[in-house]
């Protein structure tokens, strides 16, 4: 009984948005709602919880939210200097072979964005420019979220596998080896995935062997970078070696060019720019051990909370809530980015008059719907959490299975994943759930862990506040359903295939 | 209601729902009762069931 009351909020939010099609802050609104009134009369969370959990709920709004308005900002920031146009007038003159685009921005480039981004930056700067390139705005959106999907657990430079190996007290000696295979596997399924999404099976059919290729030198890439300690530029890493591989690829799977004129590549490098310097920045603070370290010591928003427990036991500890780090928060990285493009498009001569009016008006408008579905289904999870609503529903799934857990184990990283929407909060909420559960049932913990983080990365990417985020951007704003309708075949699949490997190598 | 624009109203919730939980810390905090707790909470139930009306 408790597993199907604590499934009902996630019931609610899937069932309007890929039912009815409501936009994510519609059903957010409507999952909070069902979350609040299941944690209040079914599982005893008394007004003190909902106090602390609302304020935590809050600082991981803000967590999020810092990094979406800031991507939006560095979209119109290079949206209306022309920067977008003129990237996708350039790439038909690397490849015109629709599905080697695809491939290229949607997969490779958006992997490689994960391994120095983080939430959601992939999805909202590659979007756009798939639109650019002629793709349709539902295509644009659901390319990069699944292409990016693999590269989330050793992406956003490994803060994923950190919160495995804090959550666990393992190592990642052990750790590493079976996290990376996994996540490999699903690479080169997750390039066949773009391809479809992007052509059809006929483009699968056609470049299925560069897409193998990429997805072997790209998995090949983090699992070296992972297992030799690297863990935290693993996905950066392999996406990389994609990269270098892909460039001469996509030469040979040239398609047919049309008349594009002469490529004025002075243009495409400053309309690159905005970009390389959003990679430099991000580079500069997180592998600078000295500037990490001192942007971390400043400016850092952190609440301590206390011990809240509910009528029927179930105990929150004490401890801080998320603890914010501005100066050198994604959020952050991406503003500083954005205005580093700004001057550059600026001192090129890109921008018209009026421009700085429009740039932040355009930003305004559009992040201030996602905004709201993102508070909503923060909130929703953070009372789900609090009032041991989601732990019921862990151990409703691993309890009911038995010997078949290991299948079970990437669906509740996934589940995680998909109500936090973060690959991360997953790790942090579930992972000493699943070993001890491994550990209770004969299971090799690292093998369980793989499954969980897999599970976690692939089903992050279909959270609804990620949802909202390609959405907005790829022009399928308020069409949130239908984004997460298609998301659905992708991610079920993937996840099944871990669900597969786990079974076969327990 | 009507009379207000889309982003003007979801605005007006995305502010229900973010400031009332400061003071709901507080509050708690403060170990104020329980009732008083609940009534500041409320703005965050009314923002979202606005949330459900703006299509």
């Amino acid at each position: 009984m408790s597993f199907f009351l604590a499934f009902l909020p996630i019931a609610v939010i899937l069932a309007l948005m890929v039912g009815y099609r409501w936009g994510a802050s519609r059903a957010g609104a409507a999952g909070y709602l069902t979350a609040l009134v299941v944690a209040v009369a079914f599982f005893g969370a008394g007004a003190r919880l909902l106090a602390y959990a609302h304020l935590k709920a809050l600082l991981l709004t803000v967590d999020v939210l810092l990094i979406i308005w800031a991507a939006f900002l560095l979209f119109r920031v290079a949206d209306e200097a022309g920067a977008i146009r003129t990237i996708g007038e350039a790439l038909p003159h690397l490849t015109a072979d629709r599905g080697m685009q695809a491939l290229l921005i949607g997969w490779v480039f958006a992997s490689f964005l994960q391994g120095v981004g983080g939430f959601g930056v992939p999805v909202a700067v590659i979007a756009p420019i798939l639109v650019g390139l002629g793709f349709s705005p539902l295509a644009a959106v659901v390319i990069p979220s699944v292409g990016h999907s693999w590269a989330v657990t050793f992406g956003s430079l490994g803060s994923s596998f950190n919160a495995l190996m804090a959550a666990t007290n393992l190592p990642q000696e052990m750790l590493a080896p079976d996290a990376a295979r996994f996540l490999g596997v699903a690479g080169v399924a997750v390039g066949l995935m773009v391809l479809h999404a992007a052509e059809g099976w006929g483009a699968v059919r056609r470049l299925a062997l560069p897409a193998a290729l990429l997805g072997a030198v790209m998995a090949a890439g983090q699992y070296l970078a992972a297992t030799a300690g690297l863990w935290n530029v693993g996905a950066f890493l392999g996406s990389l070696a994609g990269l270098v591989v892909a460039i001469p690829l996509a030469r040979r799977y040239r398609g047919k060019p049309g008349d594009n004129g002469r490529l004025d590549t002075r243009r495409v490098l400053i309309a690159l720019s905005g970009y390389a310097v959003l990679v430099a920045v991000t580079l500069g603070v997180q592998l600078l051990p000295g500037v990490r370290a001192a942007l971390g010591h400043t400016a850092v928003l952190r609440v301590d909370f206390p011990e809240v427990a509910t009528a029927r036991g179930f105990v929150t500890p004490a401890g801080p809530g998320r603890v914010i780090r501005l100066l050198r928060h994604a959020g952050t990285i991406l503003g500083v980015s954005s205005l580093l493009a700004y001057f550059i498009y600026r001192r090129a001569g890109w921008y018209q008059p009026g421009a700085d009016r429009r740039i932040l008006a355009g930003t305004v408008t559009r992040v201030m719907s996602s905004s709201v579905g993102i508070a909503a289904m923060v909130a929703m999870a953070v009372v789900m959490q609090h009032a041991g609503m989601t732990d019921a529903l862990a151990r409703g799934l691993a309890g009911g299975v038995g010997s078949a857990y290991p299948a079970i184990a990437p669906w509740i990283g996934a589940l995680g994943a998909f109500m936090t929407g973060s690959n991360t909060n997953s790790n942090v909420v579930f992972a000493a759930l699943q070993m001890r559960t491994a550990e209770l049932l004969g299971y090799s913990a690292a093998l369980i862990l793989a499954a969980q983080t897999s599970g976690g990365a692939l089903g992050s990417v279909i959270a609804p506040t990620k949802i909202v985020v390609g959405a907005s951007t790829g022009g399928m704003a308020g069409r949130e359903g239908e984004v997460m309708r298609k998301m659905l075949a992708y991610t079920g699949s993937l996840v099944a295939l871990m669900s597969l490997l786990a079974m076969a190598f327990r | 209601m009507n009379r207000l624009t889309k982003f003007q109203q979801h605005t007006a919730i995305f502010l229900l729902m973010m400031l009332p939980p400061i003071a709901l810390y507080f509050a708690a905090r403060g170990n104020a009762p329980d009732a008083a707790l609940w009534a500041l909470l409320l703005p965050v139930v009314l923002g979202s069931l606005w949330a459900l009306t703006v299509k």
